[in-house]
């Protein structure tokens, strides 16, 4: 069953134009949903809407089977069960001690003190950046106030968390042990991960489910073998394969060979190739 | 800026910063209060001693720091040596223009001297606690005196913001040079105004996008966060119990012998 989903969501902006007209899209619990789309596609626009931020023009979104309907108290709730991780985190870090802001979701749900710091340092522990616990948040690189930005949402510990662009500005280890560490997470608590990303090679090795967004409509969806199954759609719209897919399509179409391009991982090049060999 | 890299490093950084105010507090208290320039020059070295022996840092930072305050301390220093009178009579030396005379006398040299030293030993005091007491460490201290919660909570953000919107102008400013925006002094006039309204409306921007974002971590119209439980470090009690001690000491000893 889905956590948290949207029917026939439209949102505009001041301006008039439609950041995002009919979507309609659900998100399970212990899964990882990728949301891929060109730049202005509208994923950040969806993800606002998620947490009860911006409100939809029309359409609904819906928690736990029931649509929200916007009071204080609602959106109270909804805020703390759904987490969001900010693309910039220089707009979500806002104290300059990062401990005292990686506190700041937690002290805010009026959890006893010792629990607040115990989830603080074992959130500060999982992102990696214990030891910068005391320094101040202007003095941290881009990755490691992108890390305590993470670490300021784990401490909720949420039963939806959002991420915009989490691995934009990681170094390749932090990227990898970032996207460990979102698996554990839906793993061992059942929470339901949804992130946007344009590092598209990492996509099939840790996506459950993709939604593809194009200005603001929903272009197509499915497990990253359904998706990639599409090259030609994906092009169309700024998007492109994983590397891997790349290969393996190239391998189909100029070489002639009896490869499955969906299949985007090393794992599953390896077997492609190694039936390639054996069929020989 | 310097100071907030410096104060970093500092090894006494870790000290409850309670302890530091406290002695820092007295120190410059007893400083003003003993008007003597034995207490001042021993005040400024005792705090300049903990800076750069024990808080190890940098002694050319810190005594840079130290001419910061110096341009004005001589020319304050200045006007009071100098007097101005119908003799020179009580003047060393002396100069006059029709019938005044001015010139430096003894009482004159004297008090500026001990203005001086004063001055001195009161900015080291300053200096002790702003090069060792990190700002977040001062504003906890502060969220638990009597001062209402919202100013030191806005102090709090405009001191994280400093830092974001020095970065963006910094930022603007080097994609405007790497364009040639500064290359004449027109196109530098231009720049700079497009670098001031870009920042304006940014920093608009960047409010909004703050405030949503802490809505959503639950913002309730107080700031609240943890607030660090900081160990005593004995030996610095001891310490500043010896030295705030020995200064009043001082103190009352040089009072009575007039030094
Ligand atoms: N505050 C705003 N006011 C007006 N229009 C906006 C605003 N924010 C976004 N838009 C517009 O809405 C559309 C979707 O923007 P959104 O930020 O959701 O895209 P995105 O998919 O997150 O893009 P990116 O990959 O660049 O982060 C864009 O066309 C953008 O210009
Ligand atoms: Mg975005």
């Amino acid at each position: 069953m889905n956590i948290i989903e949207t029917e026939n969501l439209y949102y505009k902006y001041d301006d008039g134009s439609y950041a995002l007209s009919d979507v309609s899209i659900g998100f399970e619990k212990g899964k990882i949903t990728t949301i891929l789309g060109a730049n202005g596609a509208g994923k950040s626009t969806l993800f606002l809407n998620l947490n009860g931020i911006l409100k939809p023009e029309s359409g609904t979104v819906k928690f736990m089977g029931k649509s929200i309907k916007y009071t204080r108290s609602e959106i109270k709730n909804l805020r703390r069960s759904v987490g969001i991780v900010f693309q910039d985190p220089d707009d979500q870090l806002f104290s300059a001690s990062v401990l005292q802001d990686v506190s700041f979701g937690a002290m805010n749900m009026k959890l006893p003190e010792d629990e607040v710091m115990r989830r603080v340092n074992d959130a500060l522990e999982r992102t990696g950046i214990a030891r910068l616990k005391d320094n101040p948040t202007h003095a941290l690189s881009f990755g490691q106030k992108k890390r305590a930005a993470i670490a300021g949402i784990l401490v909720m510990k949420p039963e939806v968390i959002i991420l915009d662009e989490p691995t934009a500005g990681l170094d390749p280890m932090g990227v990898s042990s970032l996207m460990h560490l979102l698996k554990d997470i839906c793993q061992n608590e059942g929470t339901a991960i949804i992130m946007s990303t344009h590092d598209i090679d990492v996509v099939p090795i840790y996506s459950d489910y993709i939604y593809v967004l194009d200005r603001g409509r929903l272009l197509t969806s499915g497990t990253s073998s359904e998706v990639f199954k599409n090259p030609d759609i994906l092009r169309e719209h700024n998007l492109r394969l994983p590397r891997i897919s790349h290969l393996l399509e190239i391998l189909n179409k100029c070489d002639n060979l009896e490869t499955d391009f969906s299949k985007a991982t090393i794992g599953g090049a390896r077997e492609e190739i190694l039936n390639l060999i054996r069929s020989k | 800026m310097i100071i907030d890299k410096l104060v970093y490093n500092s090894k006494l950084r870790n000290i409850a910063p309670i302890e530091k105010l406290l002695f820092s507090m007295a120190m410059l208290f007893i400083c003003i209060a003993a008007n003597s320039f034995t207490v001042s020059v021993l005040t400024a070295f005792t705090m300049l001693f903990l800076i750069i022996c024990i808080g190890k840092t940098p002694a050319k930072n810190v005594l840079h720091l130290m001419t910061v305050p110096i341009v004005f301390v001589i020319m304050g220093a200045a006007a009071i040596a100098i007097s101005i009178g119908r003799s020179d009579g009580a003047m060393i030396a002396s100069f006059h223009i029709g019938g005044v005379y001015f010139g430096i006398g003894c009482d004159g040299l004297i008090l500026a001297l001990g203005t001086m030293l004063k001055c001195f030993g009161a900015v080291s005091c300053m200096y002790f606690l702003s090069l060792t007491t990190p700002m977040i460490d001062l504003f906890t201290l502060l969220r638990k005196s009597i001062i209402p919660n919202f100013i030191i909570e806005t102090a709090e953000l405009i001191y994280r913001y400093i830092f974001v919107l020095f970065d963006v102008s910094s930022r603007i400013h080097t994609a405007q040079d790497a364009r040639l925006g500064y290359d004449t002094l027109k196109t530098s006039y231009r720049s700079t105004s497009c670098l001031a309204s870009n920042l304006f409306i940014r920093s608009f921007r960047q409010a909004e996008k703050t405030y949503t974002a802490m809505e959503s971590r639950g913002y309730d119209g107080n700031i609240n966060v943890i607030m660090p439980k900081r160990n005593h470090c004995a030996p610095f009690i001891i310490f500043a119990v010896i030295f705030t001690a020995a200064a009043l000491a001082a103190a009352i000893l040089c009072g009575r012998a007039g030094i």
